[in-house]
């Protein structure tokens, strides 16, 4: 039982990985298209970077966070949302696959569809985005004065932390992306996905109201995906805040595939 | 003409459609502006001035600024162009007596025309229970003043797009082109930061630039910042005017190597 | 392995549509608005049932409409039905079964499962990935399927600069990589030339007889249900109205073939009665009609006799006109 179960995880890593490369290599087929794409995005998270400094050039600090601590939240906003563009692209091959009827042709694959349309598109240009969040976290921690075995020491549950953030971020997507079998046309939700996310480049701790704060802490969460881990390097490790990370990803992970399911069982009940 | 004011209708139609993008649309700023809320609220915390603006005017220039975002936008046109062109239904613009860039601007007019009903309505409520909190400006004339220069700006922005949507001409796929666009634009423009609390350098390169006229500037003028000089309706509308000119010799070259390479 | 025990069995098979009527026009879309518009039930598919033996090549005919893609659907395990049973090779399509799925594949004519940009060989390795096809099974059935196909040269074109014909025999090889036991094609000839058509139904033809793959093959084109198929199920409003072998139908419903006589002169209506039963009299040309035995018999005779004849014409009404027939009047 275990032997086969390890089996068909690598033969999913397989599959996934075969076409995400494929994925790859035909966007950056439009060469020109492809550099001015990391351009853009690289360029997107500058403009995040100069907004932090110029409202920092006013105030020294914003709801306890300092200049530097904020920009450890941004960074980890761009490290994760990198991530899942670049891994999933956001989930908006579902809409596309639906619309088109590509959708069909992957139900009769003998490997999950889920895995199938989380991996169909990958947009490469956003690992800038990730290189660019390793870069403004490098520069945050570097001047936080922090103690070298400190940086080390947390840097492992820092990982833990952003493994847990993309983790939801991917349910989140998928959760908004699934309605695309009841809307018409699809734009909307990346628009949705997309303002709520960037909620997260903040602090949570902007939301003075507790219940609003509490909002975006638990059922939408978007405070484990850069506040939290961001805490780690600004505070100190948290017990309890790890343990929270994998509950609420474990949780948002489960949720969205069951309303993932649901959806399919009915695209397959009502029919083309 | 009457062709035109179909499109115009038809656009419309569209709109109502698919008025769930509408509404999303409308949420998203909502919740963008309630984020922004917090965070000068929580960024103002003892401080009464950031730059010359105080909490309600960094406030109220937020909402205007996404008031003009969600009426005057007109970014979707470049995706539309570019698919018309790609996908080939761009054919039969060569062949009808159809002008391409009114076609397009009456197109965006119509759904424009909707999404503003809708948003206007919004911003109307929002104002009558929130915006006497923010000091909005008194004299109805510089309301009026608000919204020519709205639209001024909402022509300067169409042709930027139209323009990067021919592209399409010569570069096929131009993702990369529009975001990269669209990013800087919506700095300079103000829509980001309050132009005045940006370094004075780039302030005054972007002075040469029309991208303040679209937010920065309407916005000043209303919240009073900036007095309505006839220069600020003027320049602008030599920008519009050297765009339109622009444009159409963009289009005459595009037309020339579409014919001449097909995509 | 008993031959006689059918590989795909369909009993009972119902399907129906929810429809929602969009009317035109600015007033109606305001009123849709308010008051959603109301919902009706299309009958895709009612009571059908058919057994197919392994190794039959099945044409499914019918008009657009009829319900070929959408039973195609349920035996595929795309669509659920309402209420019915299926089985293929002992699985229930929709019930996802891992074993079925590597089993048996689909080839859907409008819609592509090739990348865009890439060369087709990108493709076809991702397939080899998801149905785990080993390195020396995959390298010889890309040697066999491209030799059958005269597919080389496409296996490092990027599909995008395809013809519809090359797109097809890709989609095609894509689709029986991995040695399908059955196989659904939904309209694998749209819009190809006649030369990609025939290319197409020639390997079809081929494959089917050698690996004796059972294939269900929907078509518009009754050029291709003729020339791949025996046996054929026309459907119609959701209904089978015709199960059967194609010369049967043939034989039961264009009984009869016609010979055209052109002549150089005259000749009395009464001499040319002896030969058979004429359905058309003209100066210089008769039409006589007799059922298919007796056409080579009386075809002799005629150009035996002493009438001048100049030229001669045997016709039959075209599988195509029967079909049409069938379709308007019902059998």
């Amino acid at each position: 039982m275990k032997a086969s179960a390890f089996r068909k995880f690598w033969h999913y890593f397989k599959v996934f990985f075969v076409i995400k490369k494929l994925g790859f290599t035909g966007r950056a087929s439009y060469r020109l298209n492809f550099l001015l794409l990391i351009f853009a995005v690289s360029f997107q998270m500058i403009l995040s970077v100069i907004f932090v400094r110029t409202v920092f050039s006013f105030v020294k600090e914003i709801a306890g966070w300092s200049y530097f601590e904020s920009l450890l939240v941004l960074a980890s906003y761009m490290i994760v949302e990198g991530a899942v563009w670049m891994l999933f692209g956001q989930m908006g091959a579902i809409k596309d696959l639906i619309r088109r009827g590509g959708l069909d042709s992957l139900l009769i694959k003998p490997v999950d569809a889920q895995l199938l349309v989380s991996a169909w598109r990958g947009d490469l240009e956003d690992v800038s985005r990730v290189f660019s969040g390793l870069a403004v976290l490098i520069y945050a921690i570097s001047n936080l004065n922090l103690p070298l075995e400190f940086i080390l020491f947390n840097s492992v549950f820092y990982f833990l932390f952003i493994l847990n953030a993309v983790a939801i971020a991917y349910s989140f997507a998928l959760f908004l992306q699934t309605m695309s079998f009841w809307l018409i046309k699809g734009h909307s939700l990346t628009m949705i996905q997309d303002s709520i996310l960037s909620v997260s480049k903040f602090p949570t701790d902007i939301f003075f109201n507790k219940i609003v704060r509490f909002v975006f802490t638990f059922a939408v969460p978007i405070a484990f995906i850069s506040t939290v881990p961001a805490k780690i390097f600004s505070e100190g490790f948290n017990f309890i805040f790890l343990l929270e990370s994998f509950a609420v990803a474990g949780l948002f992970f489960w949720l969205s595939r069951k309303f993932w399911l649901f959806a399919l069982r009915k695209y397959q009940s009502v029919g083309g | 003409m009457r062709k035109y004011f179909l499109i115009f209708k038809n656009a419309i139609r569209e709109g109502m459609i698919y008025r769930i993008d509408t509404l999303t649309f409308l949420f998203s700023e909502i919740l963008i502006f309630f984020s922004l809320f917090y965070l000068w609220s929580s960024a103002y915390g003892e401080s009464v001035t950031i730059g010359n603006y105080s909490l309600k005017e960094m406030l109220f220039y937020y909402l205007a600024a996404h008031f003009i975002l969600l009426t005057a936008k007109n970014n979707e046109i470049t995706w539309m162009i570019g698919e018309e062109i790609r996908m080939g239904s761009f054919n039969i613009f060569l062949v009808q007596p159809l002008d391409y860039s009114k076609y397009i601007l009456f197109y965006i007019l119509g759904k424009s025309f909707f999404n503003t009903l809708i948003f206007t309505s919004a911003f109307c409520v929002i104002f009558i229970f929130f915006g006497q909190y923010l000091d909005p400006p008194n004299e109805i004339s510089r309301y009026i003043y608000f919204i020519i220069s709205v639209g001024l700006g909402f022509f300067i922005h169409f042709f930027f797009n139209y323009i990067i949507g021919l592209s399409t001409f010569w570069l096929g796929m131009i993702q990369g082109i529009i975001f990269s666009f669209w990013s800087t634009s919506s700095l300079l423009e103000g829509s980001i930061v309050p132009l005045d609390l940006l370094p004075d350098f780039l302030q005054r390169i972007n002075d040469f630039l029309p991208f303040k006229y679209t937010v920065f500037v309407p916005i000043s003028i209303l919240n009073g910042k900036i007095d309505p000089d006839l220069a600020l309706f003027l320049i602008p509308v030599f920008w519009i005017l050297f765009l339109f000119f622009l444009s159409k010799f963009i289009f005459k070259k595009g037309i020339k190597r579409y014919e001449g390479f097909g995509i | 392995m008993r031959d006689n025990k059918p590989i795909i069995e369909v009993k009972n098979l119902k399907k129906s549509f929810k429809h929602s009527k969009r009317e035109a026009g600015l007033r109606n879309t305001l009123k849709n608005i308010f008051h959603p518009a109301k919902k009706t039930k299309k009958f895709a598919v009612r009571d059908i049932a058919f057994k197919i033996r392994k190794g039959e090549f099945v044409g499914f005919l019918g008009p657009n409409g009829a319900g070929k893609t959408t039973t195609l659907k349920m035996l595929s395990g795309i669509t659920y039905p309402d209420s019915g049973f299926v089985s293929v090779m002992g699985f229930t399509p929709w019930e996802k079964n891992i074993e079925y799925q590597k089993r048996f594949s689909m080839v859907m004519g409008q819609k592509s499962q090739l990348w865009w940009d890439l060369p087709a060989m990108e493709s076809f390795l991702l397939n080899k990935a998801i149905y785990e096809i080993s390195n020396e099974d995959f390298n010889a059935r890309i040697k066999e399927l491209t030799e059958l196909l005269e597919a080389k040269n496409l296996l490092d074109k990027q599909v995008r600069q395809m013809s519809l014909g090359e797109r097809m025999k890709c989609e095609i090889i894509a689709s029986i990589l991995h040695n399908p036991e059955v196989l659904f094609l939904d309209e694998p000839t749209i819009g190809l030339d006649v030369v990609a058509q025939k290319n197409i139904r020639d390997f079809l033809r081929q494959y089917n007889e050698q690996k004796k793959t059972t294939i269900i093959l929907t078509s518009h084109y009754m050029g291709d249900i003729l020339k791949l198929c025996k046996r054929i199920i026309i459907i119609d409003k959701g209904k089978i109205i015709y199960d059967g072998l194609i010369s049967k139908l043939i034989e039961k419903y264009a009984p009869n073939k016609t010979i055209t006589v052109y002549l150089d002169q005259e000749v009395e209506r009464k001499k040319l009665e002896n030969f058979g039963r004429i359905i058309q009299f003209d100066e210089a040309k008769v039409v006589f009609e007799v059922p298919r035995k007796k056409i080579k018999k009386l075809a002799a005779d005629l150009l035996s006799s002493d009438l001048p004849i100049k030229d001669i014409d045997i016709a039959e009404p075209g599988i195509e006109s029967i079909i049409r027939n069938i379709f308007k009047s019902g059998l």
